[in-house]
Parts: C-alpha cells; structure tokens; sequence
C-alpha cells in the first residue's frame, strides 16, 4: 500500500533519507503499485507537506533542498527503469532572475520543487533581460514563466518584464508568477502578474491551482 | 559650517548625545527618538553630503550631519567578498552605477576539508583597531562609536556557497562545523580586542539567520554552532553595559526569547513583510529595545518623501512612547533609496519624535 506517510518520514530521516525511500519505493513496487501511483500518491503529497512545513517555518532550507535533491534523483530512477514519462502530466515553466539581479537560491528552490512536482522547467538563468523571456517564450511555449528578483531595483525591472510579456501575450496564454524577497501579493497585483509566490514552495502550489490541480 | 538652519528641514540644529540611546535602551523616554541605522551605502553618504567620502574625517561628518549620535563601524569578517577575496563573488549593479558585491550562491570557495587548509585564513592581526581609535579621536561631543561585529553564520554559507552549505548541513558534515569554529573563534578575537581596546557605545550583530518564512537552519543547528558565539560577545557587553543589538533580516520571531537569553537587549531591522513590531513590543515589553521597521522597499525606496514621513509619524506613534524605539529603515540605506526620501526619514525624526509623544 502506497503510504505517503512514510514517504514524508523517510525524506525527513536524520541518518539515510534516500535509502530509507528507495526501501520503501521497491516494497511498493513489489507489491505490484504502478510508478506513476507511487509517484501522485507517496512522493508528492510527501514532498508537498514538506514544502508546507517549511512556509510555516517548522522547516528548514536544507531539509527543504536535500528533500528536493532525492525526489528528483527518485523520478529519474523510475523514469529510466519503467520508461515511464509523466512530462506530460503537468506544464512547462520558464524561470528566470531579472537583470541587474544575479540571485540564484530563490529561483533554483522553486525550479528544484517545481520539476519535483512534475513541470517541466526551463531555467534561463539570471540577469535575464526582457527581450530573453521573449525569446524563450518562443521556443518552450510555456504555461508559466516565473520572474524572480532580490534587489528593490529589480523590481522595476520586473515590472517591465511582465509589462512585455503581457502586451505580445495577446490570447492571454501564459500565466506570469513573481516572486522574490521583496515583492509583495500587491506589487505582483499592481504589476499586473497573474500569480504572487511568498515563497518556492508557494510559488509551485499557486502554479498547480492555477492548473486545477489540488495538494 | 555656513549652511542655513530651518527648523525641522535638514541641514538642522545636531545636538548628538549618545545619552539618548542609552535611555532609550532603559526604556525612558530622552528628548527625542533617536535614529538607528546602522549601515547608509556609500552613493548615499556621498549624495547626502555632496563630496566624497573616502576618509574616516568624512565618514564621521556624514553620520553627525545626518542626525545621528552614533558612528557605526564594522569589525571583522563582513562579506568574505569584500575582506578576503572575490574569486567566488560575483557583482550585481543597481541603476546608479554602483556595484554590489555577492558571494556565490553554489559553489564557495570552501567546499572540502582540502579546500579548508588551503585557505588564506586571516588572522586577528589582520584587523588592526587604529581605524576605531581614529574614529573615537574625531567624535563630534556627544557621540560614540558603535561597533558592527558577529557575523558567524553570513561568512560560513558565503565561504561554502549557499546550496554546498545547505547540503553539507543537511548531511551533518564535520566540514561546517569545522568552519563555524574557525570562523567563531577568528571573529571573537577581533571582537574581544576591540571592545577590550576602545570605547564602544553599542554592539551591532550582523549575522543574517533567517528568511521571509523563519530561519534558514534548524534552531539546534544554531543553538550548538552559532549562538555560542553570539553569548560569549554578549557577555562582555552586559559587563561594560552596553546595548548589544541583534541584526537578522527575515522572520527571527522564533528565537526571540532565546535571542534574550544570549544577552540581546535589541533587535533590528524587523521587517515589516514578516514581523510584526506591534506584537513585539506588546510581548517583550521592556526586555527588548527595537530599531528599524521603516520598510525600506515602500516608501524609503518606491514611495515619496511624504510617504516616508506619514510612515515615520505612525511607528513614531505607535512605538516610541515609553522609549525603547530607534527609527531606521527596515535593512540599510541603500544606493537606491532616493535622497530625498533618505532625509524625509531624518527630517520626520526630528519633527515627530520630540517626547513626551502626543501625535
């Protein structure tokens, strides 16, 4: 029986995380559960309490990043061994730090739960000038393109960013989410983003709400 | 000094007195709120006093000019980026052309035990206190100098990289534990001769713990490797008596009354996307000065200089009655912060924060 339960418990163990979940997975695989169960009913709503943990302060980054780090190296695991592909399941996100802005954590925090998640995400780096998110919008056709930013300054340039998506967005295709130490849910609101995360792990679940699908 | 005085509008009357702070920590109410930053970036200073400031002279005019009774001073290792090398720092540069420098935020320059004893380590000699003692001979009456020291934490991720640290923590590794004790043991002996050779008035402690959401480690992870060091300069405060201030940006509620314990008599910046200041004051009362809260993004940075003297007016109002409050901005004044608005906050200070409060 697939127990997300466990899977919660055995991301958070003190001494061997990852082996304590590969036991686990193989016993569940054994017992003859399909891959893709596994995955939508142990690993994610594990890795998704995880992340609620963390907004609530009740748990930390390298908690937050290690648990990451195993669920990733998880999905490829059973990806190559079941060629099984679930890139399908959910959609793709650009993700990018503004110019004028080098912050790497925040953005790498959300593309790590992110692609844990199950999105595909295209991480076009940082000081990204709007003219690249155009371009990248271009050639991945996301359904997310995330901005984050570190320095008050950014923000102005994130407020141009989104300003250029929006104005050649003209279907109103692409959900544009922000994020970032200083911005705020009426920054994002003013700035005329679509979604506003507090933080990685809330950044992923708005995505998902924004896909109807619940944590 | 020839420049004409206008009541309430800078240049203004100074009348620098560290007594100010001083009753403001007993938690009395002195003449005035007095101002409570700790850091301006250098644009600033410059654009405040319209010459550069690449001497401790001028550094001293700047701090009296701008209405403070304090100079701050940082000791120590700040940014590794900026006292030991920049090999794994990289720069972001904000619209006035100024750099800001930032350490790695993947791969630092520490991460093996090989790495370790391959590093340049600094000594204690290697930050000599003349600097202090220049800075104490060139006070203006009435102000003191103010020490920024206690970083332990900030220097360990920097030297690591921040996501290497996160992991090496996650996996306990003896590597970071390793470098908080060099780190802890380095910084103290740079903190302890300084207060031990010149007359601090207050100790800042820079040593950013937390994020928007609470700290970055487990509070045991602190509780073994970090705090230790905060009590042992904490110590030597409560014997000078001295105000000793904790600085973290971010949600550092939970450790609070543990901060207390340490020695902390005061708390800056709380940032008020994440602390509530009301509720603070409301729970520790007496038992914790605090200073900053002015938010440094809307109205020091986006907002109008009416902005900032509506929003000093408020906490003003709302803090400062029965002392125990220095007005600052909710991190530091940075090269963004128009100037207008930088001197809207001094000017407000000095036009709201006359006691006994009645706003």
């Amino acid at each position: 029986m697939i127990d997300s339960d466990e899977y919660f418990k055995s991301f958070l163990d003190e001494d061997n995380p990852k082996a304590r979940i590969m036991e686990t997975l193989q016993k569940n695989l054994s017992e003859g559960e399909e891959p893709f169960h596994i995955i939508q009913k142990g690993l994610i709503p594990a890795l998704d309490r995880i992340g609620d943990q963390f907004s609530q302060g009740k748990l930390y980054i390298p908690e937050l990043i290690h648990s990451g780090k195993i669920m990733k190296e998880c999905l490829e695991w059973l990806k190559s061994s079941f060629k099984f592909d679930r890139e399908q399941t959910l959609g793709t996100i650009v993700l990018g730090t503004v110019k004028g802005d080098l912050h790497d954590i925040g953005k790498n925090l959300v593309g790590m739960i992110a692609e844990a998640s199950g999105f595909k995400v295209v991480d076009i780096g940082i000081d990204i000038p709007s003219e690249k998110f155009l371009e990248a919008i271009q050639t991945y056709k996301p359904e997310f393109v995330g901005l984050s930013a570190l320095l008050t300054t950014t923000m102005l340039e994130m407020k141009k960013t989104v300003g250029l998506i929006k104005e050649k967005d003209v279907k109103d295709k692409i959900k544009v989410i922000v994020g970032g130490a200083p911005v705020t849910e009426q920054f994002a609101e003013k700035i005329g983003a679509d979604l506003f995360g507090k933080d990685a792990v809330d950044g992923v679940m708005k995505m998902k709400g924004a896909m109807g699908i619940k944590s | 000094m020839n420049e004409k005085i206008v009541k309430g509008r800078l240049p203004m009357k100074l009348n620098p007195d560290f007594n100010r702070v001083i009753a403001t920590f007993n938690h009395e109410e002195p003449d005035r709120v007095p101002l409570g930053d700790f850091a301006v970036d250098k644009e600033k200073k410059e654009e405040f006093l319209g010459k550069p400031v690449n001497d401790l002279q001028t550094e001293v005019e700047f701090w009296y000019k701008a209405g403070f009774d304090f100079v701050p001073m940082f000791a120590g290792i700040l940014e590794p980026a900026k006292s030991i090398g920049k090999t794994a720092f990289s720069k972001d540069e904000d619209k006035e052309g100024g750099v800001r420098e930032w350490a790695d935020e993947k791969k630092g320059l520490i991460t093996t035990d090989a790495e370790f004893e391959r590093f340049n380590w600094p000594t204690p000699e290697d930050y000599p206190i003349d600097k202090y003692k220049e800075v104490q001979s060139l006070l203006p009456q009435g102000m003191k100098l103010c020490v920024t020291m206690g970083k332990i934490y900030t220097p360990a991720w920097m030297l690591m990289g921040a996501e290497t640290f996160f992991m090496a923590v996650r996996e306990k590794s003896p590597l970071v534990e390793k470098l908080l004790d060099r780190i802890g043991r380095l910084q103290f002996a740079i903190y302890e001769r300084i207060l031990e050779s010149c007359d601090v008035g207050a100790v800042l402690s820079s040593d950013d713990i937390a994020h928007n959401a609470g700290l970055f480690v487990k509070p045991d992870f602190l509780r073994k490797h970090v705090f230790p060091w905060y009590k042992k300069t904490g110590d030597i405060c409560r014997d000078k008596k001295i105000p000793y201030v904790c600085h973290s940006d971010g949600k550092m509620t939970d450790v609070l009354d543990e901060l207390i314990e340490l020695g902390f008599n005061g708390i800056h910046p709380i940032q008020p996307n994440v602390m509530d200041i009301k509720e603070i004051k409301e729970k520790y009362g007496k038992k914790l000065t605090l200073l900053g809260n002015i938010n440094l993004e809307f109205p020091l940075s986006l907002g109008t200089p009416e902005d900032v003297r509506e929003e000093v007016r408020i906490r003003i109002k709302e803090i400062a009655p029965g002392g125990g409050y220095l007005v600052s901005s909710s991190n530091s004044i940075t090269s963004y912060v128009p100037i207008e608005n930088f001197k809207a906050m001094i000017e407000a200070v000095f036009e709201f924060g006359n006691y006994p409060i009645n706003l």
